[in-house]
């Protein structure tokens, strides 16, 4: 073996150990997700993310200088972006909420994460200008996504973004607050953790990330609901993976939260008969299981058939 | 972005009980965090990792702050 070889030897050890790194740290943040749902362990799964923020932080190699592979340094760099999704939940809990309004306490939670989520882009190794141009063809049909999944999520019992009797000016913000909510986790789960996962993992990462975004709304109230944000999590990743555009994603989320809080029970009514729970929960997984087919079947932009 | 658990959980405290137990972590995860990056920074030796660190702690110092001030107001007559 010449010392070429041994040195390239390393380095794959090394890809193959951040990325195992960081499923592990994936499955931590899905566990840590279904810890917080169950009543009485709030507490707790809030120490479990804080000292998931300082293991993640201090993933990687002591001396920075050192030459790592490609794929390594996407690993590594997917181990950062993942920092971002224990952090939210450690500030969330920690924020003195108790007075405030639902809209002001989402904008205080997301209006910093997004300004990390934008400082920390160049240092995971992403571009934030491709992310954010237009695919006129693919943000039409996300957008469209978007708008029909609202409507699901809408029928599956999804609750207003404002109290009845509310002013508009507070309906308004209350919708704007969201729309904001929606555009950060865009940035945060599309952008830096699948973007990151996706380089490092290809296919595997991609549903990796879908999975961190479902098991964020694990608490969404019912089990179609849940299924909804995740059928929508993995749709707009398949776009994302595609694309390499964050644009109508953006766009489609955003119409998501505001159609099924604000658009359609305006149209439709605030109440109506809700989906019946065990077939649109089995509609809604089999919708799952076709899209995930579909998505593992086609590679994303830039992945080899040699990846994983 | 914010889970109903999470928004049941802090207004179904008061400010006291909620700054001793969540506030309490978040401050712990803030100190840990200032430390690290004042050692990187001292060393020299992860120029990324401390980029990070400056910008993770942000949104700790905002939560951190906003419940000192509420308690410190609170104190007041």
């Amino acid at each position: 073996m010449t010392p070429g070889e041994g040195h390239s030897g390393a380095r794959d050890a090394r890809a193959l150990r951040y990325i195992g790194a960081t499923i592990a740290a994936a499955a931590a943040i899905v566990a840590i997700e279904a810890l917080l749902v169950v009543e009485g362990h709030l507490v707790a799964a809030q120490i479990a993310d804080a000292l998931l923020v300082v293991v993640l932080v201090n993933s990687g190699p002591r001396h920075e200088a050192q030459a790592l592979s490609a794929r390594a340094a996407a690993a590594l760099g997917a181990l950062r972006a993942l920092t971002l999704v224990p952090l939210i939940r450690v500030v969330a809990l920690g924020l003195p909420m108790r007075d405030w309004s639902e809209p002001v306490a989402v904008l205080a939670i997301a209006l910093p994460v997004g300004a990390i989520a934008l400082r920390l882009a160049p240092v995971v190794g992403l571009r934030l200008k491709p992310l954010l141009s237009a695919r006129p063809a693919t943000d039409a049909f996300a957008i469209g996504a978007g708008a029909a999944l609202g409507l699901v999520a809408y029928l599956a019992g999804a609750e207003l973004l404002w109290p009845e009797d509310a002013p508009a000016e507070r309906v308004a913000f209350g919708v704007g607050a969201a729309v904001v909510a929606a555009i950060v986790e865009e940035l945060v789960f599309r952008g830096l953790v699948q973007g990151t996962l996706q380089r490092a993992a290809g296919r595997l990462g991609v549903l990796t990330a879908s999975a961190i975004f479902a098991a964020t709304y694990l608490d969404a109230g019912s089990t179609a609901l849940v299924l909804t944000f995740a059928l929508a999590g993995i749709v707009f990743a398949f776009v994302v993976a595609h694309t390499g555009t964050l644009l109508g994603v953006i766009f489609g989320h955003a119409l998501l939260v505001a159609g099924a809080g604000a658009i359609w029970p305006t149209l439709l009514g605030e109440k109506v008969p809700a989906l019946r729970e065990p077939e649109a929960a089995l509609a809604l997984s089999a919708a799952i299981v076709l899209v995930t087919i579909m998505a593992l079947r086609r590679p994303p932009a830039g992945e080899t058939d040699a990846a994983p | 972005m914010l889970p109903d658990v999470v928004r049941d959980a802090i207004t179904g405290e008061s400010l006291y009980e909620a700054s001793e137990s969540f506030g309490l972590v978040a401050l712990v995860l803030l100190v840990v965090l200032l430390l690290e990056h004042e050692g990187l920074r001292a060393a020299r030796v992860a120029p990324a990792r401390a980029t990070m660190l400056s910008a993770l702690v942000v949104p700790l110092l905002i939560a951190v702050m906003l419940t000192i001030v509420l308690r410190v107001t609170a104190l007041l007559p």
